[in-house]
This record gives structure tokens, C-alpha cells and sequence, in this order.
């Protein structure tokens, strides 16, 4: 039967496709035709599809949970900037002096701009006694987190109950621009009256007096003329050299006195002059009739 | 030949019709795939829109997504190092609260224990203290009580006894010199490494 049905369809078909044939390469020439007109709108399609598809397979970025600054970190505020690193150890100076200690020398290190908080480090010789300094401390500490003390040598010294405090002192910065509240705004440099030398832990019990062990060439520093030519030899240090241009100069303390001396200069009662200044040592030049030359090296001590 | 079969239809006339049906077939097709085309055209161009504004709008969510991972990593960057100087601040706090602690103990030690401090010196994560007392036999009572009160332990590294005639009478009678050593919380910065980093 399919047989028979296949076979009278097959003339049919054969004269349909012969009657449409023209019909349909037309209309398959007429598409054509048209869609190869506008080759350039099916390119544009292509193109944007394949756009769109990468696009789509761009994977979405996961937001990270970033939560707000921890609380307490105000302290920051109170950190100079970086900027006014050069003036902070005029500012501890000052202010440690109004609280009764005396600065002998001040010498600002080289800037240290390392993450997370750059610092600016002073050496620092201080004379003063033990009360004054913990309450300067004390103040210090009440000003923020701002000071810290990298090395420190406390020892006696002259007059008694003074203490003569050697150390290097290191200011913490903000990077950026400091905040209003920043030291040494808030730090209060008032002394306060009401303690005593008894009370000093570097002085004997019941003899406030008596002060340490003097040696026989030592001299109260209060007796002491600001003219180095009027100190004894034997209490001259050296704390460091100036150098300015080609300009070197020896900074020599005796005491609570200092001075800068350049190469010429007279000084000791002994009637030395500065034969030479190095970066280490200064070489001083006897009085006729001497041959050795007595050389002053920056004290270990002095960092 | 046939003539009866000939006079309804001419070979040449259903030649000429042949021919117009093809031709007039092609042309109707013609016009048809024509339209066709044009639909499939127009179809093209809406999609072309849509696509566009897909385009778009993924273009600008890439973008926004983008800005928003670029300022997610500056303030994750920045938290961590606000996280880094309020540790140090803390340590900074923690090294200043340490020489309170050392003043404190020192004053009362030196009250109520009987000794006398003659040096003191702090050198990086090092404390030393060199002092005198009179009785040695307190030196251990006192040690204890000054490492209770700095909350660290210190250590008796050196103990000089002197001659109750000696030159030490001038000091208080204080004949024994001791050494004590203990840990110190220093504060040391942080270099900057080689590379030029960018400062917040």
C-alpha cells in the first residue's frame, strides 16, 4: 500500500517541484540577495553577541567585608606630622627645661620614614634630678604616644642630687597631616612643687648632702665660668662636631657649660688650643714646652 | 503527429506559458525571499538593539564592579596599616607605661628596701641597674619586690662587697655593689624597605 501510494505521489511531486522550483530559487535568491546587502548588520550582530557573551563570562568581583578602623585609634591624633620632624627636639628641649632639667646637648638623627609610623630620633644629655625627670616623663606619657627612650644611662653627677641623663629619645610621626590635638599640643610643662631630694633613689638615705663619690679632680660644675678657657682639662667632653659649609667646629661641654670651638681656639685653664677637629676625635694642641697631644673622643656613652 | 491533440495546445504557446510561470514564479519568489529578508533584517536590528543595550549595561556593571574592587583593596590597604601603627602605638604605650613602672618601683624600692641606685641604663630590650645596699641579706627581698612591681624578672648578675672601712663608708655604709639585669620592652622602628612604597 505505501508502496503503491509512494508510487503516485512521485509524479506529483516531481511536477510540483517543477512548477515551484523557479518560485522557490527566487525567493531563496531574493533572501540572499538581501541579507547579503546587509552583510555588514549580520557581521555587527556576530560581533555584539560575542561581546555580550564575554561580558556575561566576566566573573563578578566578591565584595571583601572591610570594617571600620578599630576603635581607640585616635591615639594617631595625637602624633606630630613628619613634616615638623625638624623642630620637635627644639620643643622637647624647651619643654624639658621648664620642668627643671637642663639640656646640655641635643643632637636630631637621621629621619627614619619606615610603615607603618616614621620617627625622628634626638640624642639627648640632660642634667636634672630624678623627680624632675619622672615628672617629665610622667607629662610625657599624659601627651599621647608620641616619646620613647631607645637607649638611656643615668649617672650622678655635680652638684648633688643631679643626675646627668644620656639617651636617645625617639619621636613617633603621622605620615600625612597631623590633627589639632597634635603633641606637643596638650603636653603640660609646668613643674610641680613639693618633692625633695630625700627622696632621690641615686641619693644615700640621711645624707642629701653628700651626694656620690667625688673624685679629686672633679669640679661643681656651678663653679664653672661659660669660658672655656677657664675650665680644667679634665672636665672637658666632647659631644659632637659642627660642620657648616668647611666649617668644623668641636661642640665641647664641661658641666653644665658648652661650647663650639674651631680649630685655633683656646681653652682649658691648662692653656690648650684645638689643634684639629675629626668627626670622632679632637686633637688638642699643650702648651709650649709639651709634646703630647691630648686627644678628646666622642664619648661612648654619647650615642 | 497528432492533430486533434495539437489544436488544444500548442507546443508553442504552452512553451510561451512554461516560460511566463517560470519567469513570473522567479519574480513572486524574488519579491517573497525579498521580504523575507527584510523581516530576518529587521529582526537582526531589534536583537542588534538589545544586544547593545546588554552591552551596556554589563560594560557599566564591569566598571562600577571594577571602581568598587580598586576602592575595597585601597581601604582593605589602608585598614591593614591603620591596624599596623595602632599596634606600634600600642607598644609606644605599653614601653612608656614600662618607665613609669621602673620610676615608681625605683622611688619606693630605694625607700623602703634601703638601697641606693648609682646606675641606670636601658639599652635596647636590656635593663640595667647598678646600685648599693647595707645588708646584704635583703639584696633577694628587694630584687623580688622590684621584679613584682616591673612585672618582669630581673637577675643578679654581679654582687662586690666592700670592706666595711673602705672608701665606701661616705656612701651610707652601703659596702655591697650589685647588678641587676632585666628584659625591657623596646620600641625599635621599621625600615623602609628598598622599593618606593606609596604612603597613604
Amino acid at each position: 500500500m505505501r508502496v503503491f501510494r509512494l508510487n503516485l505521489n512521485r509524479p506529483a511531486l516531481q511536477r510540483a517541484a517543477r512548477r515551484w522550483i523557479w518560485a522557490l530559487a527566487g525567493s531563496m535568491a531574493g533572501m540572499g540577495g538581501m541579507l547579503w546587502w546587509n552583510a555588514d548588520v549580520i557581521e555587527q550582530h556576530s560581533q555584539l553577541q560575542r561581546k555580550v557573551q564575554g561580558l556575561q563570562g566576566v566573573a563578578r568581583p566578591v565584595g571583601s567585608a572591610v570594617h571600620a578602623l578599630p576603635a581607640g585609634f585616635d591615639l594617631i591624633d595625637r602624633l606630630p606630622a613628619q613634616s615638623s620632624a625638624s623642630r620637635l627636639g627644639l620643643d622637647l628641649q624647651n619643654g624639658l627645661e621648664s620642668q627643671g632639667l637642663q639640656v646640655l646637648a641635643l643632637r636630631p638623627q637621621a629621619l627614619q620614614t619606615g610603615l607603618p609610623l616614621p620617627s625622628q630620633a634626638v640624642a639627648l644629655r640632660l642634667q636634672g634630678r630624678f623627680l624632675d625627670f619622672s615628672q617629665a616623663w610622667t607629662a610625657l606619657v599624659d601627651a599621647g604616644p608620641v616619646w620613647t627612650l631607645d637607649r638611656l644611662t643615668v649617672v650622678p653627677s655635680l652638684p648633688a642630687g643631679q643626675l646627668q641623663w644620656d639617651g636617645v629619645w625617639r619621636a613617633w610621626l603621622r605620615p600625612d597631616a597631623a590633627a589639632e590635638q597634635a603633641w606637643p599640643v596638650g603636653w603640660v610643662t609646668s613643674t610641680r612643687p613639693g618633692l625633695s631630694l630625700g627622696n632621690d633613689p641615686f641619693v644615700p638615705p640621711g645624707s642629701a648632702l653628700a651626694g656620690p663619690a667625688v673624685n679629686a679632680s672633679d669640679v661643681a660644675p656651678a663653679a664653672l665660668s661659660a669660658d672655656p678657657r677657664q675650665w680644667p682639662l679634665a672636665s672637658i667632653r666632647l659631644v659632637g662636631v659642627w660642620q657648616q659649609a668647611d666649617r668644623v667646629q668641636a661642640v665641647l661641654s664641661a658641666g653644665s657649660h658648652w661650647v663650639a670651638l674651631g680649630v685655633g681656639a683656646r681653652l682649658a685653664v691648662e692653656g690648650y688650643r684645638v689643634k684639629a677637629v675629626y668627626p670622632e676625635l679632637v686633637e688638642l694642641q699643650p702648651p709650649k714646652g709639651e709634646d703630647l697631644v691630648h686627644i678628646l673622643r666622642l664619648e661612648r656613652a654619647w650615642p | 503527429m497528432s492533430t486533434a491533440f495539437n489544436l488544444l495546445r500548442y507546443p508553442m504557446q504552452a512553451r510561451q506559458r512554461r516560460m511566463r510561470w517560470r519567469w513570473g514564479s522567479a519574480a513572486v519568489g524574488l519579491l517573497v525571499g525579498v521580504c523575507m529578508g527584510g523581516v530576518a533584517l529587521q529582526w537582526l536590528g531589534e536583537d542588534i538593539a538589545a544586544l547593545s543595550a546588554e552591552r551596556d549595561r554589563l560594560q557599566a556593571q564591569n566598571l562600577q564592579d571594577q571602581t568598587r574592587l580598586q576602592q575595597d583593596k585601597a581601604r582593605g590597604e589602608a585598614l591593614v596599616l591603620a591596624q599596623r601603627q595602632q599596634s606600634q602605638l600600642s607598644r609606644v604605650q605599653q614601653h612608656q607605661q614600662a618607665w613609669l613602672r621602673l620610676h615608681q618601683a625605683i622611688l619606693q624600692g630605694t625607700a623602703h628596701d634601703g638601697w641606693l641606685l648609682e646606675r641606670l641604663q636601658v639599652d635596647g630590650e636590656r635593663l640595667e641597674l647598678q646600685g648599693r645596699i647595707r645588708d646584704v641579706r635583703s639584696l633577694a627581698a628587694a630584687q623580688q619586690r622590684l621584679s613584682d612591681a616591673l612585672q618582669g624578672p630581673l637577675v643578679l648578675v654581679s654582687l662586690l662587697s666592700s670592706p666595711p672601712d673602705g672608701p665606701d663608708r661616705r656612701v651610707g655604709g652601703m659596702g655591697h655593689v650589685f647588678v641587676w639585669q632585666g628584659a625591657w620592652p623596646a620600641v625599635a622602628p621599621q625600615f623602609a624597605p628598598p622599593a618606593s612604597r606609596r604612603t597613604p
